[in-house]
């Protein structure tokens, strides 16, 4: 039963405490991830008063957040995914105006390159024509050796980067983990909620969706269990964190982080799982730009490498002999996984550029050639070069990953497309043509490679750190083509035998320049090239450029949709200071009503008191 | 909709920094005066942009191509053009002197105006370029001289008399060589449509031709007044007659005729050179207006509209203006303002 006294001082208590969560809400206007709390004010328990049913005052039942749970958790989902193409947007944009300004880039040295061609071919027996010929290839070579060791700096960012978001999310997740035992000890103790534990975890996850994209269960002891690649991967549950570990991949030499958890008492890469944050941006940029820019960028050198070579080898130099290498041709070994179990390094398997010219009529031998190894007739010559232009249309923007199958012969697989069948089966010692390069097994001793052994190619990005211009001498440069001279007069140059022309002849010059606008690359279906040298490259700059201008048509919608949602947080567990002042004046005057209440039970006393005297 | 207070913040920040980026995105496009200034600004018009600029530079180099065959071109013009009027000197003199009323010694006189008629001659016909390249000589540019001395055939003819030989003909002896006869150096005008040039090439019509062969314009088809077996230019004829004036002899009329002959030849030879080059100003006369259309296209592709781009600018900038605007009210207004 409760007299006006009590009443009186329930209330001011009351009310106190109410002014005391307004001021709480007040002081953390700006503190990131704090949700407005409200005392939930109760009548207390009525009692009977002579008869009658009178309330007991009121009281502060409890002090709760003004929270809601679907909210929080599509907060979290959108701040994953906005993380993660903001940090896209930035890595991209960075790579797009290494391999694709629109000024000064490859394409301008490529043109330049040609156009020497043309030079030479107007005036071939001109030093300063020839020279200059070898001037822009040193040039090329310059530019592709910066630009090399650019991407080759962006890789080692990459990997540094991905070593740090790890230590990153690791941290959280141990600072989570303290908080969910923390939250469940409060849970267990007694009945209020620990407001502020539970802000500050909700923070935490927040930063951690930044890093990764995540999705979190609320469990029943006030715990939260959070599991990452798409709900795939526990990464915290009950007492088990586990933590992500970023080391080199299998290939040792590759240079390349990956990421490793325990799965089931099981080591597993999974850097393929991650969808969103700044981890998932970091490993989509470099499979879906960088890689993906430095292969296509790598068919367009292979080609011009292999095409201008090859076309080289047709003329004949100052000296009359047969021209030689202009660039250094491709030619690479594999790198073998630390997890082989043959002794095989890789050393002996070799890609490079070697069309199936060997069955060819009149064969005597590969390019560059020698007078012994020129081919029988100038036409066989021409076939044979043929060929190898069609060959280099056979290239792909791919990387090789080869695997020992059961009976000991080499699958071939395209390493970034998860299909199972091999692109190829090159039997053991043999060598295959696939995609228009040479995988070369045949220096493979018996023995030293196993079932289930891997090896790694990446011939198109070894162009960009090998290109090389190996033609230095101006006398050397093959102007000249076939001699014109018809000895048999049956008017046809085809079946004479190879023969330097005159001197002042510039075929040989004006077909290289022609490579410029001959298509050489990307064959389709039945075998027709699609690309000249330059549309390489415009293509690769495209899907470059199709890249950043996806990421930030997704950066603008995703930024949206997070301030959507946190618009929606704000607007219901934000603080509102003119609610507060509101509250403030409303819950000050209660208490001064209160206090008049004990004056008045005071005074009421007092009269009773004095009524007696 | 309730609103808490940072929303107040939050929104009129995102309002800001959004116009922020919009204005720095206008003043790059005006700054460079490009629409287009990175692939991923138009992913599309980027390989359009960037074959244009191919086709732009080709075009430039073509007629840096053609400009140099047109050198080339005027320098072998000038050289014909001299050789036809030496040759008509010779024949005036061979009407001349084939008239009864000259003395012996008056035609060996005139013998020594011929033999310096034959040393003009025979050297237009070895004359070269600025790169020392023979300009009758066919490919063989580097060969000593394109017309030899015919030693052999020379024995019948009065003492310092020698014929000469082209270089492709047998009669050269040691300088003989059968390529001096076949093959042309043909310069790149326009695009081809093949790529592909050929040994034996006649040309087609994106490439001109530079060299030419000597016998192919200082020989005289049908030549009658020399002896058998002696190579058929103009200069040997000149030899002929200085030979039969040494001797105080009327010339042949086969000579004047042969003369005659051989300055139409040269003739023909000129107006194809002047077709090769009329073909060069109106290959270079078209690839300008091509050039012209092209740059129009990828002006319009790439450049942006500065009219357009400045009034976006001062939209831009209003918008910023008063979001900015907008915040410092908004930041004033608060209910614990008029607590007092």
């Amino acid at each position: 039963m409760a007299d006006l006294l009590t009443i009186g001082s329930n209330a001011t208590n009351t009310f106190q405490r109410a002014i005391q969560v307004t001021s709480n809400n007040v002081a953390n206007v700006s503190t990131d991830g704090y949700t407005r709390q409200r005392a939930d004010i109760t009548s207390n328990y009525a009692g009977y008063l002579g008869g009658l049913m009178t309330g007991g005052g009121s009281s502060v039942s409890s002090v709760q957040r003004v929270y809601a749970d679907y909210i929080q958790n599509q907060l979290v989902t959108a701040n994953s995914l906005k993380s993660r193409y903001d940090e896209q947007l930035s890595l991209s944009k960075q790579v797009e105006g290494v391999v694709s300004s629109n000024d000064g880039g490859v394409q301008t040295y490529l043109q330049n390159l040609f156009d020497a061609f043309q030079g030479a071919a107007n005036n071939p027996t001109s030093t300063a024509s020839r020279q200059q010929v070898i001037d822009q290839s040193t040039n090329l070579q310059t530019m592709l050796g910066n630009m090399s060791t650019v991407l080759t700096d962006t890789q080692n960012q990459t990997n540094k980067q991905i070593s740090s978001l790890t230590d990153e999310i690791n941290n959280r997740l141990d600072s989570i983990y303290q908080l969910n035992k923390e939250v469940a000890k409060t849970q267990t103790n007694g009945g209020q909620p620990p407001n502020e534990l539970l802000d500050q975890r909700d923070q935490a996850i927040m930063e951690l969706s930044k890093f990764v994209d995540i999705k979190t269960f609320p469990q029943d002891d006030g715990q939260v269990s959070i599991y990452t690649g798409n709900g795939k991967f526990p990464m915290l549950t009950g007492n088990t964190v586990t933590h992500l570990q970023a080391a080199r991949s299998e290939f040792t030499n590759e240079n390349r982080t990956e990421i490793y958890m325990d799965v089931g008492g099981e080591r597993k890469m999974v850097s393929d799982q991650f969808q969103h944050g700044q981890l998932g941006a970091v490993l989509d940029f470099r499979t879906n730009m960088l890689d993906k820019s430095m292969d296509q960028l790598g068919v367009t050198l292979n080609g011009l490498v292999a095409g201008t070579n090859w076309q080289h080898y047709q003329g004949y130099d100052i000296n009359g002999d047969a021209g030689q290498n202009v660039f250094k041709p491709l030619n690479m070994n594999a790198l073998a996984s630390s997890n082989n179990t043959g002794p095989e390094d890789g050393s002996n398997i070799a890609v490079n550029f070697t069309p199936a010219i060997t069955a060819m009529a009149g064969y005597n031998g590969q390019p560059p050639y020698t007078p012994a190894t020129q081919p029988a007739t100038y036409g066989d010559k021409e076939a044979i070069l043929n060929k190898a232009n069609s060959t280099i249309g056979d290239f792909q923007a791919r990387e090789y990953e080869v695997r020992v199958n059961a009976a000991g012969n080499y699958d071939v697989y395209d390493r970034n497309s998860a299909s199972s069948t091999p692109l190829a089966t090159v039997p053991f010692g043999t060598a295959a043509e696939i995609d228009g390069l040479n995988f070369d097994f045949t220096s493979v001793a018996a023995g030293t490679v196993s079932t289930g052994d891997k090896f790694l190619l990446k011939p198109h990005q070894q162009i960009l750190s090998d290109f090389q211009s190996v033609l230095t001498d101006p006398d050397k440069l093959a102007t000249r083509g076939q001699s014109p001279n018809d000895t048999n007069a049956n008017n046809n140059l085809l079946d004479e035998l190879p023969s330097p022309a005159a001197i002042g002849d510039n075929v040989n010059m004006a077909n290289m320049a022609n490579l410029a606008d001959k298509k050489l690359l990307y064959s389709d279906a039945s075998g027709n090239p699609s690309m000249t040298i330059l549309d390489g490259y415009s293509k690769m700059s495209s899907s470059v450029g199709g890249y950043v201008q996806g990421t930030q048509t997704q950066l603008t919608a995703q930024e949206n949709v997070f301030k959507q949602i946190s618009d929606r947080r704000e607007s219901m567990s934000g603080v509102s200071l003119d609610e507060e002042a509101a509250n403030l004046v409303k819950y000050q005057q209660a208490y001064q009503a209160s206090a008049q209440i004990i004056q008045t039970s005071q005074s009421l006393f007092q009269t009773l008191i004095g009524s007696m005297r | 909709m309730r609103v808490s207070t940072s929303q107040f913040y939050s929104q009129s920040y995102s309002a800001i920094a959004k116009h922020q980026n919009s204005v720095m995105q206008i003043q790059e496009q005006i700054s460079s005066g490009k629409r287009v200034n990175r692939p991923s600004d138009d992913p599309v018009a980027t390989s359009q942009i960037n074959s244009l600029n191919k086709t732009i530079d080709s075009l430039a180099q073509f007629k840096k191509n053609g400009d140099y065959a047109r050198s080339q071109l005027s320098l072998e013009e000038t050289q014909i053009t001299s050789a036809v009027d030496a040759v008509q000197r010779a024949r005036e003199l061979s009407l001349q002197m084939m008239n009864d009323t000259y003395s012996a010694k008056d035609r060996q006189s005139t013998a020594k105006e011929v033999g310096q008629l034959i040393d003009h001659l025979s050297s237009l016909m070895n004359s070269t370029n600025s790169e020392g390249e023979l300009i009758f000589a066919g490919n063989n540019v580097n060969a000593n001289e394109a017309f030899v001395v015919d030693a052999a055939n020379s024995a019948g003819l009065q003492p310092g008399n020698q014929f000469l030989a082209y270089i492709g003909s047998a009669n050269a002896g040691a300088a003989y060589d059968v390529q001096a006869n076949y093959g042309a150096r043909f310069v790149q005008i326009g695009f081809d449509a093949n790529h592909k040039a050929n040994a034996d090439d006649k040309g087609d019509a994106s490439r001109v031709r530079i060299t030419d062969k000597g016998s192919s314009v200082f020989n005289i088809p049908g030549a009658t007044s020399l002896p058998a077996g002696v190579d058929p230019n103009l200069v040997n004829v000149l030899v002929q007659l200085k030979d039969t004036l040494d001797q105080g002899l009327q010339p042949s009329a086969a000579i004047g005729d042969d003369l005659q002959a051989g300055i139409k030849q040269m003739a023909k030879q000129l107006a194809e050179i002047g077709g090769r080059q009329n073909r060069i100003d109106s290959q270079a006369t078209a690839s300008d207006s091509y050039s012209i259309t092209i740059k129009e296209r990828l002006s319009n592709l790439q450049d942006l509209d500065m009219v357009k781009g400045i009034t976006d600018l001062t939209t831009k900038q209003n918008a910023l203006q008063a979001a900015q605007q907008v915040f410092s009210k908004v930041q004033g207004m608060s209910l614990f303002n008029y607590l007092k």
